[in-house]
C-alpha cells in the first residue's frame, strides 16, 4: 500500500487509537479502538504492572514473621507469591501482544482510511463493516469465542507450565513461604545427562511409554475392528443387542470400573482364588504386583478401548462398497487375503486422524495407569519410578508426592514436544490433503 | 465536526489514563507483599463477625459440626461464622499449597506432611496456650509435629499406625508373640498371613527393628545399607518363603481374614471390617518378634498421627487457633472417639475407661512403645522401598548388599 | 448392512457358513461375558446387602435394594441427589457449549479460507495432545482472577473451553458434504452465517450427535479438576468426585456397597443416551467421511 501524506489526526492515532478512524468519519470504529486502548491501560495499571515489575525475579519480599506480645503469636506478614507472579506476568506480557496487534491494526485502520478518502472512495460504515462479518470475514465471527476459550484456558497455562521448567520451583522454593526464580535450562541439564540416574529412568519409562502407547493403540483398535467385523458377519443376528453389550462398559465411569479391575485381579481377589479353587495355579499370580504388571495393564486397557473403537469403526466398515468385495470374491480370494488388501487399507485410510489422536492419547493415558497400578510395582532401577509408569503419571507423582514442580514441567514439555513432533509429522504424512481438497 | 469528534476521543484518552494512574496508586504494593492478615486487629474486635473455614474428611462433618456447635457455645460473646469444607486428612496438604489463600484457616492432615507444609511456610507456629497442649498430649504425639524446638500443629489422634490383627481361632496369644509361632499355626491350619513387605510403610518395620533408620536432630541418617540391614532382609526372605506367608496389604487382608488368612499386619481403619468378619475370634495386639541375624528382635513398626493446622496465610490467626486448641482438647478428642472411632493423643482421653477397652486402639499403643515417628522419614524413601520389598517378594535380591546400596544411593539422592 | 445386503442374493447355507454362524455366535457370547463381567459385578455389588469393600467371593450372601434407597435418602453425609443435578447440570451445559465450539471451528477450517488457517490448524492439533490436568494449577487461578471457582459456571468453562481442540473429527465430516449445495445458496444470495445455520448445520445431525454425547460424559467421570476447582465445598461437587468421598480408607467398608449404587445410577443416563443414539453413533462420524 503506498503511504500517503497524513496530516495531525494521522500522528495522533499513533497516541490515541481510534483517532484517525474517527477524523474520516468512521467513529463507531473509532471509538472501539479507543474503547479498547483505554481498557488496557486500565488493565496495566490496576493489574499488570506490578506482576510485570516483578517478572524478572519472581518476586523479592519473601514472607516472615514477627512475635505480636499483645496476642502472643508469631504473626506471618505474608510475602511475593512467586508462583502467581509468574503466571500473571505472563497473563499480562500476553495481553500486552494482544494490544499491540490491535495497536497495527489501529495503524493500518488509519491509513487505509485517509487513504481511501483521499482517493475520494466512500469509506465502509460501521454497518457495511458489520456486514463482512457474516461473509468474507465470517471466520472471525466463528473462531473468536473458541480461541479466546483456548488462548485463556490452555495456552497460557501451557506457557505458564514450560515456564516452571526453567525455574527452581520445587520442594524448598513453595510459595507463600519461600520464593522461587529462574535458572535458566539447569532442569534440562539435569534430566538429559548431568544426573545419571534420573536421566537413565527417563530413557527407561520414555521407552516404556512409548511400548505402552504403540501395543494399547494397536491391540485396541485390530481388537475393535476384529469385533466389528465379527458383528458385522452376515450370519449374526442381534447386531445391536452385541454391539449395545460393549458400549454399556464405556457408560460406567473408569474410576469405578478399575477400581473394580483392581479388587478383582490382586493377590487374593475373585480370579484368583476362582483359579486356586479350580486348582489351575499354585501360588495367586501377581497380576499388579510383578512385572506382569505390564501385560496386565495392556490387556485391562483393551477392555477400556475396545468399544470404544468398536462405535467408531462399525459404521467406516458397512460403507466399503461391496463390490469390491464382491469382485474379490470371484478372483477366489480368501477373507484374510481381502482383509489385507481391501479392509485394512480403507481403514487404515479412513481413520487414520483417530488413529494418531488415539496413540498421543495413550502416551498421556493417565487414567488407567493411575488408577489400575499407580506406577506399581516400584522398580529400584528406576528413580522414584514403577514398571508400568508412564512419563504423565512419574511426572503427576513428583508434584503431588515430592513437589518437585520443576522436573515435572521439564519432563511435561519434553513429552509435549515427542508428541507434538510425532503427530505433526503423521498428520501432514496422512494429511487427508487430497481428501480436503476433493470438494474445494 | 469530525475533527472534533477526533479531539474528544483524545481528551477521553487522556481522562482515562489519568483514572488509570489514579487507581493504580491505591491498589496495593505489587506482588501483594501488603501486611495483611488484618494487620488492623488480628484478634478480631468485639462484636465483629469472625468467618472461619474448617476442612474435614466427609465422614468427619458431623463431628466438626459438633465441636463447632460446642465452641460457639463455650464462646458466647464472640460471633462466629464457620463454613465446613470437604477435604480428607491426606489431601489437605495438596488443596492447600494450589491456593493457600483460599486454604481453610484450620484443617487436619496427616503427619507426612508436616515437614512440607512447614517448609512451605503454610503453617502458623503454635505458641497460644503452647504448654498446655504440650503436656496434655502424649509426648510422641507432640514430637511429630514440634519441628526445630517449635510446635507447628495441634496433635488430634495418635493413632496412624500399624499392629498385628489375628484369627484367635487358628493363633493362639502365645503364638502371636513371635514370627515363627504365626508361621507354626499357619502353616499348622494350611492357612495364609500377610506382612505387606511391598508397602514401604511397613517394610520400614525390619529396619527399625534393626535400629537402622535412625534419626538424628530430625534428619534422618540413611544408611541401612550395612551387615543390619543385610540381616534384615535375609530374615524377610526366610518369612517371604516360610510357606504361610501371603503377599498383600488391605485388600488381600480383608478379603481372606477368617477363610483363607489367620492374620495380617494392618491398621486402624481395617478395624469394623475385620472384627464383623472374625466376630469373638477378633484378635489385635503389638507386631510379634522375629529371628534377625541369629538374635530374636521386636518388630517395630512407624507411628503417625492425626494434626489440626492453622493456616498462615488466615485473617484471623487468634480465632483459628482458639478454634484449633478446642478441637483438640480432651473432650472433643472423646468426641472423637466415639463418632469416628479415632484414637485420641490426648492423656487424659487415652486413658478413658471407653478408648482402654477398644482391643484395636490398645495393640496399637503396645506397638507404639517400639514405634519411630514417621515425620523426618525423607521424602525419597518411599519409592526405592517399595521397589527394593517387591524384589525380596518376587525372590530377585541376590545380592543384598548392592540392592541396599542402591536403595539408599536413590533415597538420599532424591533430598 | 444394507449395502452388504445388495450383492448377496440368498443362496443356501452351506454346512460351512452355518458352522462359521455357530462359531461366531459363540465367540460374540463369551466375549460379551468377558465385557460385562465387571459390569455385572458392579450390579451384584450395589445390591449386595453385606456391608464391607473387600470380598473374595463372587456371588452376594443377601440382595437388597437398601443401598439404592440409601443413596437417595440418607443425604446427611453423602448428598448424592444433589451430586448427581450438580452434575447433570454442568454436563447439559458443557456438551452444548462445547458442541456449539466445536462446529464452529471445524466449520471454519473446513470451508473458510483465510491466511492463518493452516497454522492454526496444525498448533490446535499440537496443543490437543497436551494432557490438560498438568495445568490445572494455572486454570484454577485464571477462573480465581475471574471470581470463578467454587462455582458449577466455572466448571462449565473448564470442561468447553478447550472444545476447539477436537475439531478433527466433525472438520472430517464437514469436508464430505458438497461444496455445490453451498454455492448454490450463496448465488441466491445467502450469507455464509446463513449457509452454516440453514444448510450445513441440518445436514450434520449425526456428528452433533458425537460431539454431544462424547462431551455429555466428562463430567460424570472428571474428578481431578473438580476437586481442584471446588476446594472442599461439597455442595458444588459433581458425582465422581463426591463418590471417591466414600471410598476413603476409612469409609470405604461402610459405603462400598453404596459407592456402587452410585456408580450404577450415573451409568444409567449414559446407557439410555448410547442406546437412544447408537444409530447415528455407529453411522454418524464416519458416515460422512466415505459418502460424500
Amino acid at each position: 500500500m503506498r503511504k500517503p501524506r497524513g496530516d495531525v489526526f494521522t500522528a495522533l492515532n499513533f497516541l490515541v487509537m481510534g483517532v484517525g478512524c474517527a477524523a474520516r468519519g468512521q467513529v463507531a470504529k473509532g471509538l472501539l479502538l479507543l474503547a479498547g486502548q483505554a481498557s488496557y491501560i486500565f488493565f496495566l495499571l490496576s493489574f499488570g504492572l506490578r506482576y510485570l515489575s516483578e517478572f524478572l525475579t519472581l518476586g523479592n519480599n519473601e514472607q516472615y514473621t514477627v512475635w505480636n506480645e499483645e496476642l502472643q503469636i508469631n504473626q506471618v506478614i505474608t510475602g511475593d507469591n512467586s508462583m502467581l507472579i509468574l503466571l500473571f506476568g505472563i497473563l499480562t506480557v500476553a495481553v500486552t501482544i494482544l494490544f499491540v496487534y490491535v495497536y497495527i491494526i489501529n495503524i493500518r485502520f488509519g491509513f487505509k482510511a485517509l487513504q481511501m478518502k483521499n482517493e475520494g472512495q466512500p469509506l465502509p460504515t460501521f454497518r457495511e463493516d458489520l456486514k463482512t462479518l457474516w461473509n468474507d470475514k465470517y471466520h472471525l465471527v466463528l473462531l473468536t469465542l473458541p480461541t479466546l476459550g483456548l488462548l485463556i484456558l490452555t495456552v497460557l497455562p501451557l506457557i505458564f507450565m514450560i515456564s516452571m521448567a526453567f525455574t527452581n520451583f520445587d520442594r524448598d522454593h513453595q510459595p507463600p513461604g519461600k520464593l522461587f526464580t529462574w535458572v535458566g535450562f539447569e532442569n534440562f541439564k539435569e534430566i538429559l545427562w548431568s544426573n545419571p540416574r534420573k536421566s537413565q529412568t527417563f530413557l527407561s519409562v520414555l521407552g516404556w511409554t512409548l511400548i505402552w502407547a504403540v501395543s494399547a493403540t494397536t491391540t485396541c483398535y485390530f481388537g475393535g475392528m476384529a469385533l466389528a467385523l465379527l458383528i458385522n458377519r452376515k450370519g449374526v443376528r442381534f447386531k445391536k443387542m452385541w454391539r449395545a453389550f460393549f458400549a454399556i462398559t464405556i457408560a460406567v465411569p473408569q474410576f469405578v470400573s478399575l477400581l473394580l479391575m483392581r479388587q478383582f485381579l490382586n493377590d487374593n481377589g475373585t480370579l484368583n482364588n476362582m483359579l486356586l479353587n479350580l486348582e489351575l495355579i499354585e501360588a495367586p499370580i501377581r497380576f499388579l504386583t510383578s512385572d506382569l504388571a505390564r501385560v496386565t495393564v495392556i490387556v485391562v486397557n483393551l477392555w477400556v478401548g475396545v468399544p470404544y473403537t468398536l462405535l467408531i469403526t462399525t459404521g467406516i466398515l458397512m460403507n466399503i462398497p461391496a463390490d469390491l468385495y464382491e469382485s474379490a470374491r470371484i478372483d477366489g480370494a480368501s477373507p484374510f487375503v481381502m482383509f489385507r488388501k481391501i479392509t485394512l487399507p480403507y481403514m487404515l485410510f479412513v481413520t487414520a486422524p483417530y488413529l494418531i489422536t488415539q496413540f498421543a492419547g495413550n502416551i498421556n493415558a493417565f487414567n488407567v495407569i493411575f488408577l489400575l497400578t499407580n506406577g506399581n510395582p516400584r522398580s529400584i532401577e528406576y528413580y522414584q519410578a514403577g514398571k508400568t509408569d508412564l512419563l504423565i503419571t512419574w511426572l503427576y507423582r513428583q508434584t503431588v508426592d515430592e513437589q518437585d514442580f520443576k522436573l515435572a514441567s521439564t519432563i511435561g514439555i519434553i513429552i509435549f514436544f515427542i508428541i507434538g513432533t510425532l503427530s505433526l509429522i503423521s498428520f501432514n504424512l496422512f494429511a487427508s490433503k487430497k481428501r480436503e481438497d476433493e470438494f474445494s | 465536526m469530525k475533527k472534533l469528534i477526533a479531539l474528544t476521543l483524545a481528551a477521553l484518552m487522556l481522562l482515562a489514563f489519568m483514572a488509570g494512574c489514579a487507581t493504580s496508586s491505591d491498589s496495593p504494593p505489587p506482588g501483594g507483599g501488603n501486611a495483611s492478615p488484618g494487620s488492623a486487629s488480628p484478634g478480631g474486635a468485639p462484636g465483629e463477625v469472625i468467618d472461619l473455614l474448617v476442612w474435614g474428611p466427609q465422614e468427619g462433618q458431623a463431628f466438626l459440626q459438633k465441636a463447632i456447635e460446642e465452641f460457639q457455645a463455650a464462646n458466647p460473646g464472640t460471633t462466629y461464622n464457620f463454613t465446613l469444607g470437604v477435604v480428607g486428612e491426606d489431601m489437605a496438604q495438596t488443596r492447600l499449597s494450589e491456593d493457600p489463600e483460599a486454604g481453610a484457616d484450620v484443617f487436619s492432615f496427616v503427619d507426612d506432611g508436616l515437614r512440607n507444609l512447614v517448609n512451605a511456610g503454610m503453617l502458623y507456629e503454635v505458641t497460644r496456650n503452647a504448654d498446655d497442649i504440650k503436656s496434655r498430649n502424649v509426648e510422641s504425639s507432640v514430637d511429630i509435629v514440634t519441628l526445630d524446638g517449635k510446635l507447628w500443629a495441634y496433635p488430634q489422634t495418635a493413632d496412624n499406625g500399624y499392629f498385628f490383627f489375628y484369627d484367635k481361632s487358628v493363633i493362639s496369644e502365645e503364638d502371636v508373640k513371635s514370627l515363627d509361632g504365626i508361621i507354626a499355626a499357619s502353616n499348622a491350619a494350611g492357612k495364609k498371613f500377610t506382612y505387606p513387605i511391598g508397602v514401604a510403610w511397613v517394610t520400614a518395620s525390619w529396619f527399625l527393628a534393626q535400629g537402622q533408620l535412625s534419626l538424628v536432630d530430625g534428619q534422618q541418617v540413611c544408611d541401612f545399607n550395612n551387615a543390619n540391614g543385610v540381616a534384615a532382609v535375609e530374615a524377610m526372605q526366610a518369612m517371604v518363603n516360610s510357606g504361610a506367608w501371603g503377599n498383600g496389604w488391605v485388600d488381600e487382608l480383608v478379603e481372606g481374614i477368617g477363610t483363607t488368612h489367620s492374620g495380617g499386619v494392618g491398621g486402624i481403619w481395617m478395624v469394623a471390617d475385620i472384627s464383623a468378619k472374625l466376630g469373638d475370634n477378633f484378635g489385635a495386639t503389638k507386631l510379634p518378634t522375629a529371628k534377625i541375624g541369629g538374635k530374636e528382635v521386636q518388630l517395630s513398626s512407624f507411628f503417625g498421627c492425626k494434626h489440626v493446622g492453622v493456616n498462615s496465610q488466615t485473617k484471623n490467626p487468634v480465632a483459628a487457633m482458639e478454634f484449633a486448641d478446642f478441637l483438640t482438647s480432651e473432650a472433643m478428642q472423646l468426641l472423637n472417639f466415639e463418632m469416628r472411632g479415632m484414637g485420641p493423643s490426648n492423656k487424659n482421653a487415652g486413658a478413658s475407661a471407653e478408648v482402654q477397652a477398644d482391643i484395636a486402639l490398645a495393640a496399637l499403643a503396645l506397638q507404639s512403645n517400639y514405634a519411630v515417628s514417621q515425620r523426618d522419614v525423607l521424602g525419597g524413601y518411599w519409592s526405592p522401598v517399595e521397589a527394593l520389598g517387591n524384589m525380596i517378594i518376587n525372590n530377585e535380591v541376590t545380592n543384598i548388599q548392592a540392592a541396599l546400596d542402591e536403595v539408599v544411593a536413590q533415597i538420599t539422592e532424591a533430598n | 448392512m444394507k449395502k452388504q445386503n445388495i450383492g448377496t442374493p440368498a443362496y443356501h447355507l452351506t454346512f460351512r457358513t452355518r458352522a462359521f454362524n455357530f462359531i461366531s455366535h459363540v465367540a460374540l457370547t463369551v466375549l460379551s461375558v468377558i465385557w460385562l463381567f465387571p459390569v455385572f459385578w458392579l450390579l451384584l455389588n450395589s445390591f449386595r446387602e453385606e456391608s464391607g469393600a473387600y470380598t473374595s467371593y463372587f456371588l452376594p450372601k443377601g440382595l437388597t435394594f437398601q443401598n439404592y434407597i440409601n443413596l437417595f435418602t440418607n443425604t446427611g453425609l453423602y448428598d448424592f441427589p444433589l451430586w448427581f443435578m450438580n452434575t447433570l447440570i454442568v454436563a447439559i451445559f458443557s456438551c452444548l457449549i462445547t458442541t456449539m465450539f466445536v462446529l464452529m471451528t471445524s466449520y471454519v477450517f473446513s470451508r473458510l479460507r483465510f491466511p492463518a488457517r493452516r497454522p492454526m490448524m496444525n498448533i490446535m492439533l499440537v496443543l490437543g495432545m497436551f494432557p490438560g490436568f498438568m495445568s490445572m494449577v494455572a486454570v484454577y487461578h485464571v477462573l480465581k482472577l475471574m471470581n470463578l471457582t467454587q462455582t458449577l459456571t466455572g466448571l462449565v468453562i473448564v470442561y468447553s473451553a478447550g472444545a476447539a481442540l477436537s475439531y478433527y473429527i466433525a472438520k472430517g465430516f464437514f469436508d464430505t458434504i458438497p461444496r455445490a449445495l453451498d454455492e448454490a445458496a450463496t448465488i441466491d444470495g445467502a450469507s455464509k452465517n446463513t449457509v452454516f445455520w440453514r444448510i450445513t448445520l441440518p445436514m450434520s445431525r449425526p456428528i452433533i450427535t458425537f460431539t454431544l454425547l462424547s462431551s455429555f460424559i466428562a463430567p460424570w467421570v472428571d474428578f481431578i479438576f473438580v476437586s481442584v476447582l471446588m476446594k472442599g465445598k461439597a455442595d458444588k461437587f459433581t458425582v465422581a468426585l463426591g463418590l471417591r468421598q466414600m471410598i476413603e480408607r476409612e469409609t470405604v467398608s461402610a459405603y462400598f456397597t453404596q459407592f456402587c449404587a452410585g456408580a450404577v445410577v450415573v451409568s444409567i443416563p449414559l446407557v439410555i443416551l448410547f442406546l437412544m443414539t447408537q444409530k447415528h453413533y455407529v453411522g454418524g462420524i464416519t458416515g460422512g467421511a466415505t459418502k460424500g
